[in-house]
């Protein structure tokens, strides 16, 4: 190691990704501290990750496994070095994919409180630049810790947030789904008959979906509201239930679901497949629609554990 | 009233939420017990557990009937069931639409295939 390097010199072998996160910085600390809560957010789109052992104190270790997408497995090893809660947490991490070479890196995160927000400041200092270059290009480490970033941000505030590979390249998606034509052979609700009873789609920041099917001899209505159209990456739209004549309407089954949702859908090439992140949060909604959202969006990722399982069994037994 | 109902669906999913309560109904789904059954394997306070009981009998999953100076509690089957339903369908939602993307998307390269042989 070279003595007396001025401190910015650490810059050309620095990451640096800042991100401010809808949430109070008590939760944001929260997701980070607990095992259970940040395997569920941890890596880029599409990844799981697996904690093997875990002891967040100074001096404890973390060692985890990353799941990508594809099934390829990436070993983590980490050493808490400082945890000053809830300011700053510093690790160091040597891992990398399985038989493949490894990396090593020193991880701050800084937690900065801005009231119902935090900014969360991630930096990573490797040894060399030629090892930041490496991961920068191998791993695609930006990109990947803003995703990171991004999954955090929705586990903190309660969105729903779903991943899936699938067999067809990216253009071929993003048609099914900005094609009027294509998207109703597949948007439809499981095992209805339905049938369209209008296709109107203006496919621009501001441009309006409407879009009605009849099912089981009832009519219903939705209504989307693009805000970004960015082919063939990344499609935002808000959503809501609407009339025949375009005017927002509740959930016909749920009176407290929220009257709007945004829904994120990005695109990224994963080898000739495609790798969908789709997000769904709720809008400018009160307190109990909140509720009602992030209850339901709880249930979307565990289920509901046993209970209804136990429940079935039991049923089937009496009936 | 479909409104009413609609609405204690909601409750319903609310009082779902809370791992303390679903215990309860899990307890209760192989037979009635009286509050103090009830809230033996839970480490809280009896006046916890009539909170979360409460909750549970707004969202009408719950229901008491008094036996001598003691209440039984019984759980409400058929708006377990409905909830169930409910949460369900939500659960699937977006899983459900995936997959059917995926069938589209393997049909439509499947007739595309199909149409170049035939030119």
């Amino acid at each position: 190691m070279k003595k007396n390097v001025p401190a910015n010199a650490a810059s050309d072998r620095e990451i640096v990704i800042v991100r401010v996160i809808d949430a109070p910085r008590e939760r944001v600390w929260r997701a980070f501290a607990d095992a259970d809560e940040i395997a569920k957010w941890w890596g880029p789109y599409g990844f799981s990750d697996r904690t093997q052992e875990r002891e967040f104190r100074p001096g404890g270790t973390w060692r985890h496994v990353m799941i990508g997408p594809d099934g390829a497995e990436y070993l983590n090893l980490a050493r808490f070095e400082e945890i000053v809660e809830p300011e700053r947490i510093v690790y160091t991490n040597g891992g990398g994919k399985k038989d493949g070479p490894g990396t090593h890196f020193r991880q701050t995160w800084e937690f900065k409180d801005l009231g119902e927000k935090t900014e969360l400041t991630l930096r990573l200092v490797f040894d060399t630049r030629a090892e930041r270059d490496f991961v920068v290009k191998e791993f695609g480490a930006i990109e990947g810790g803003r995703q990171t970033l991004t999954r955090l941000n929705a586990h903190a505030t309660g969105a729903f947030a779903l991943f899936r590979l699938v067999d067809a390249p990216r253009e071929r998606v993003w048609r099914a789904w900005t094609r009027p034509e294509q998207l109703e052979k597949w948007f439809g609700p499981k095992g209805a008959q339905t049938k369209t009873l209008s296709t109107e789609m203006e496919l621009k920041p501001g441009g309006v979906y409407h879009h009605g099917m009849r099912m089981d001899g009832r009519e219903m209505w939705g209504r989307w509201t693009f805000r970004e159209v960015d082919p063939p990456a990344r499609l935002a739209w808000v959503n809501c239930f609407s009339d025949a004549r375009g005017a927002i309407t509740r959930h016909p089954m749920s009176p407290l679901w929220p009257l709007e949702l945004l829904t994120t859908v990005t695109l990224q090439d994963f080898g000739p497949k495609t790798l969908i992140a789709l997000f769904w949060e709720p809008l400018g909604a009160n307190a109990e629609e909140l509720k009602t959202f992030r209850d339901a969006a709880a249930g979307m990722r565990q289920g509901w554990g046993g209970t209804f399982e136990q429940l079935d069994a039991y049923l089937k037994e009496k009936e | 009233m479909v409104n009413s109902q609609e609405h204690s669906l909601d409750l319903a999913f609310g009082a779902l939420a809370h791992p303390i309560r679903r215990g309860i109904l899990a307890r209760l789904s192989s037979g009635e017990a009286s509050v103090a059954e009830l809230a033996k394997p839970f480490r809280v306070s009896a006046p916890a557990i009539t909170k979360h009981m409460r909750v549970l009998e707004d969202a009408g999953l719950l229901s008491r009937r008094k036996e001598g100076r003691r209440h039984r509690c019984r759980l409400e089957e058929r708006r377990l069931k409905e909830a169930e339903l409910w949460i369900e369908r939500q659960r699937a939602f977006w899983n459900d639409r995936l997959d059917a993307l995926e069938r589209y998307l393997k049909e439509d390269a499947g007739r595309a295939n199909a149409n170049r042989r035939i030119r």
